[in-house]
């Protein structure tokens, strides 16, 4: 039995801006954060960089001081009185943490490294614990938000924060926690610009996620974060969660999808919902061709051809890797919320051959339903399901 | 114990790897092994090229406690927990960063957290949810937490690796070896008709947990830490080495069913520690009435 738990406060801050408010503007009025990328790199790419740098962190914190937790601390701001009245309502006790992210503080360990190059040792001011590992970025949103209960960093690549909703909503179901903030964080480090440029999978442009013109991925950077609650008032429910594993390759997607259709169907048989029931989906495509044929096939089999409103929101933030499946997660509850879906960026002219609905101008559509994909390295698949109502 | 300890799963296979220790029985005996230095190889031979110790501990522990479970790894959700990840591909990846000024493509998408999960899927044709989780030193007690949602949502078997890599000399002054334990934990049946409608057998366990909790705040903020400046210099402690606390009591139980309940502390430091109950004898019985001679 899936218990359907409404979220009740969310933020975002990324490439589109650093409050929740510009950010939705921009998605609404089809406005790119993407830009050359201001780090200094051997090859020409964009970036999703935020439009400000993110302030230093409070005197209390600055020993956990990374890129990450800044955004992590700063993306947090708008969110702590709701976070605030969560913790007096339960108890601090009774408030949990997941946090997913991919890099953690290694811009921070990047620049330790390249000082010990240069110098032969490490900055005095690198604290590997605290700046370094998952558990201090963890430890930093923990104090930042005042919470006592079970804390976590989930790390599956770029589906981590959508598999963060997933544990969130079992900590509530098995009666630990009444509430679960989950965050989703990442900021711009050299080692995943190299690693993708490696892979060959990194735009030298903005990404265009389903077009014919598509030319690799565009890194982003920002925090989201989602407040989720055993009762409260909702601004959406979060209603199916489904997770799997494609078993077949670290780096490729199945090619025929038949991960994201397992996580897809998961996510509607948790609420006992039929693909008709659902009004749009927010596609994980950063913009790669073996992405766009596989999630593209998966989305064909269950909806059938043309069967559902599809937009890739990525042309917008940049692919925000471990913060992508909670800032995805926060469109899609705007689109519950407001009645409108984002044109696809960068979609237009779109790929024929994959047969989809994709939405390549902003539509104005009630959407009770939405389904949220996010697909990672390792073959880890989510796919979140948010409502209007709890049914 | 006044209150019952209210089991919640069955131990039904367990494993441990360190170097020196590469067994549940060796760790038990307290011998070292000076041939055990590196795991057995465990993936399919096309997976093993450029594998790190990381995935290699996770491959070993998990095939250990699938032996002994008797159960195949294909069929049941992968938690891994780790503090740090895959810290030694990453120090590569930095080297040819700031040295050789490229990554190689391989190295960079082995150096996510999940790749060990990944690999333990892939090796398995496994398709059910597999998670990669960190929290410092709560890494044990939260992946334990995990796999507890995971088998309340969904019944059956849950594989949880506990595992982490020495620490890198050039970054830290921490010192910590490496060490990786493994448990396989089966949904207890809600009742004994549970049984007859086709939940899987609980019999034989190793043994059962129960009751896992967190002490209750009494300092300020800082008594949750889940970091310190510096780990402690001895190496046995850590995430790791509290997950084997677990492995161990497990297996003790299961060859002294006897023994009465021990409650394993998962934190490592003391700060707020979480903590879990290991029990001997049959969970069902514990379970359904709390009536075997060990339960309070």
């Amino acid at each position: 039995m899936f218990a359907p738990y409404p979220v009740t406060a969310y933020s975002a801050v990324n490439a589109l801006g650093t409050t929740t408010r510009r950010v939705i503007e921009a998605l609404s009025a089809g406005r790119s954060g993407l830009g050359p990328c201001t780090l200094d790199l051997p090859f020409e790419t964009f970036a999703g960089e935020l439009p400000e740098a993110p302030p230093p962190l409070p005197a209390s914190l600055a020993d956990f001081d990374s890129r990450t937790a800044r955004i992590a601390v700063a993306g947090l701001d708008e969110l702590r009185p709701a976070v605030a009245a969560s913790v007096a309502r339960h108890g601090a006790e009774r408030v949990g943490l997941v946090v997913g992210t991919t890099t953690a503080g290694l811009a921070r360990t990047e620049a330790a490294y390249q000082a010990l190059q240069q110098t032969g040792h490490v900055p005095l001011d690198y604290d590997f614990h605290r700046q370094h590992s998952f558990g201090g970025l963890l430890e930093a949103v923990r104090r930042a938000a005042g919470i006592e209960g079970p804390a976590l960093v989930v790390s599956t690549a770029c589906s981590a924060s959508a598999k963060a909703l997933g544990s969130a909503r079992r900590l509530i179901a098995s009666g630990i926690v009444d509430a679960v903030l989950v965050g989703g964080v990442d900021g711009l480090s050299l080692t995943t610009l190299y690693g993708f440029h490696s892979l060959e999978i990194l735009s030298a442009t903005a990404c265009r996620p389903f077009s014919t013109e598509r030319n690799g991925i565009t890194i982003g950077e920002g925090a989201a974060y989602l407040l989720l609650e055993r009762t409260g008032e909702a601004r959406a429910w979060l209603l199916g969660v489904g997770e799997s594993s494609d078993a077949y390759h670290m780096a490729a997607p199945h090619p025929e999808g038949a991960g994201a259709l397992a996580a897809m169907r998961e996510a509607l048989a948790c609420a006992d919902l039929s693909p008709s029931n659902i009004d749009h989906i927010n596609a994980h495509s950063p913009g790669t061709r073996l992405n766009d044929l596989s999630e593209g096939k998966a989305v064909s089999a269950l909806f059938g051809a043309g069967g559902v409103p599809i937009a890739s929101t990525k042309g917008y933030t940049g692919h925000l890797l471990g913060a992508a499946g909670a800032t995805e997660a926060v469109f899609s509850i705007v689109a519950v919320e407001q009645g409108w879906i984002p044109r696809s960026l960068g979609a237009d002219p779109a790929d024929p051959t994959l047969g989809l609905d994709l939405v390549t101008e902003r539509r104005a559509r009630s959407c009770r339903r939405v389904l949220s994909n996010s697909f990672a390295f390792g073959g880890s698949n989510v796919s979140l399901l948010f409502g209007s109502a709890p049914v | 114990m006044s209150v019952p300890p209210s089991p919640w799963a069955a131990v039904m296979g367990v494993g441990a790897w360190l170097p020196g220790v590469p067994d549940v029985r060796a760790l038990m005996n307290g011998t070292r092994r000076d041939d055990a230095d590196a795991p057995p190889p465990r993936l399919p031979v096309r997976m093993r090229r450029r594998t790190s110790l990381l995935i290699r501990m996770v491959a070993e522990v998990a095939a250990q406690a699938s032996e002994q479970a008797g159960v195949s790894l294909g069929a049941m959700p992968i938690v891994v927990g780790s503090a740090y990840g895959e810290l030694g591909t990453t120090m590569e990846m930095l080297h040819e960063l700031f040295v050789e000024r490229g990554v190689s493509p391989f190295r960079f998408h082995n150096s996510v957290h999940n790749t060990a999960s990944g690999y333990l899927s892939i090796a398995h044709e496994n398709r059910c949810p597999a998670t990669s989780l960190a929290a410092g030193w709560q890494t044990a007690a939260m992946a334990l937490l995990e796999a507890k949602t995971l088998l309340e949502d969904r019944g059956g078997d849950v594989l949880v690796v506990v595992a982490d890599e020495t620490l890198p000399a050039a970054l830290t002054s921490a010192v910590a070896t490496p060490v990786s334990g493994a448990v396989i934990l089966r949904a207890l049946p809600r009742d004994a008709g549970d049984t007859a409608a086709g939940a899987s057998s609980v019999d034989p366990a190793l043994a059962w947990l129960g009751d896992l909790r967190q002490e209750p705040v009494v300092g300020g903020a800082d008594a949750t830490a889940l970091v310190e400046r510096a780990q402690p210099a001895d190496p046995g402690a850590g995430p790791g080495r509290a997950f084997l606390r677990l492995v161990s009591a497990a297996a003790a139980a299961g060859a002294r069913p006897d023994e009465p309940p021990a409650r394993i502390d998962l934190t490592g430091d003391g700060a707020r520690p979480w903590s879990v109950a290991v029990g001997a004898g049959s969970p069902l019985q514990v379970h359904v009435g709390y009536t075997t001679r060990r339960a309070p």
